[in-house]
């Protein structure tokens, strides 16, 4: 019996540091990034160079701040794809490439909605 | 991380009940769940040492989860005797005083080969000399023979009719043996019925009571 108990702590513990990871870092962080780069998009847009790379700074930030808690519980390979793209990004805006740096940011959202979506509870990545 | 927990789940039923479907030759020596485990444990704990994009958590996830339905599973069968013949299954008599249980020999997929080579490995070469052999739930074969005692055959192999304190009452109706007898005698006995683990019925119908 305590076997028993103890192995239903474990699993609720799992089942909770999902949770908990889910609604407060994948959910929060992948919907920020989904909505917020479409303004550094539309910065890179009209030309306006300097808020592109405020923002980018801000986005790096906020990227590492997640990335060190999400490398515990995520595939490394997607963790390796945003950082790749949070690179190329930062080189295209300090050349002020408009077209590359409008494909890359689209990318980064499609890497941070893939995300979201993998790790979300739903029969279509259950099965 | 919920998704591998989920599909370590699933998975672990499908493993589960295909073993029951195959039946308890393939199992050698171990309940159907007792397998499942070994199965899949090997290869989930291989799972983060070989994929090193994979984290930790999700080998963890996955080991955990086996742990607990592995957990779950041996209480329930220990504490339900419908689970314990759902999960594991119920011993086959094969041989029944030299009649062959084709029945039960076809629904386990067992040739008359196969059970006589089963015979001679424990020991036995002449049908004549056993009395009873069964199939037990991990797949194993026991022989009840007569050999040991001078030649006398053993009539019937003793009848279950209590176990973990519960009557078992399909026996009992089975075997023709009245329930107010078995209280009786148990009160003979000066037992409750919640105190013994194990009864039966031995070859001579005479009951035995072991307690807790």
């Amino acid at each position: 019996m305590r076997m028993v108990v103890i192995s239903f702590i474990v699993f609720l513990l799992i089942i909770f540091a999902w949770a908990w990871f889910h609604f407060t870092s994948i959910e929060i962080v992948t919907t920020y990034f989904w909505e917020n780069l479409i303004e550094l998009s539309n910065a890179v847009d009209v030309d306006d160079w300097d808020k592109a790379e405020k923002d980018m700074i801000v986005y790096t930030e906020k990227w590492e701040e997640a990335r060190q808690l999400w490398i515990y519980f995520l595939n490394q390979k997607d963790i390796n794809n945003i950082d790749a793209s949070f690179r190329k990004l930062e080189v295209y805006l300090r050349n002020f490439d408009k077209t590359k740096a409008q494909a890359e940011l689209e990318q980064l959202r499609v890497f941070f909605n893939v995300i979201k979506e993998q790790e979300c509870l739903s029969l279509d990545n259950v099965f | 991380m919920i998704i591998v927990l989920i599909r370590t789940m699933i998975l672990y039923g499908v493993v589960l009940i295909s073993m029951r479907v195959m039946g308890k030759g393939e199992l050698g020596e171990l309940q159907p769940f007792d397998l499942v485990v070994s199965l899949m444990l090997a290869d989930l704990a291989i799972m983060p040492m070989e994929d090193l994009d994979a984290p930790l958590s999700y080998g963890f996830t996955a080991i955990a989860t086996i742990m607990f339905l592995q957990c779950l599973i041996s209480y329930i069968t220990l504490k339900s005797n419908t689970a314990r013949k759902v999960i594991c299954g119920r011993p086959s008599i094969l041989i029944d005083h030299g009649t062959f249980n084709t029945k039960e020999l076809n629904k386990l997929r067992i040739n008359v080969n196969d059970l006589l080579g089963q015979m001679r490995l424990k020991g036995y070469y002449n049908l004549e000399d056993i009395d009873f052999l069964i199939m037990e739930t991990n797949g194993e074969i026991s022989i009840i023979a007569h050999e040991d005692r001078s030649g006398e055959k053993c009539k019937r192999i003793p009848i279950s009719i209590i176990l973990d304190g519960k009557i078992m009452y399909k026996n009992l109706e089975k075997f023709d043996v009245k329930e107010s007898m078995l209280l009786e005698e148990l009160k003979e006995n000066n037992l409750k019925l919640k105190e013994v683990i194990y009864g039966f019925l031995d070859e001579d119908d005479k009951f035995i009571f072991y307690k807790r």
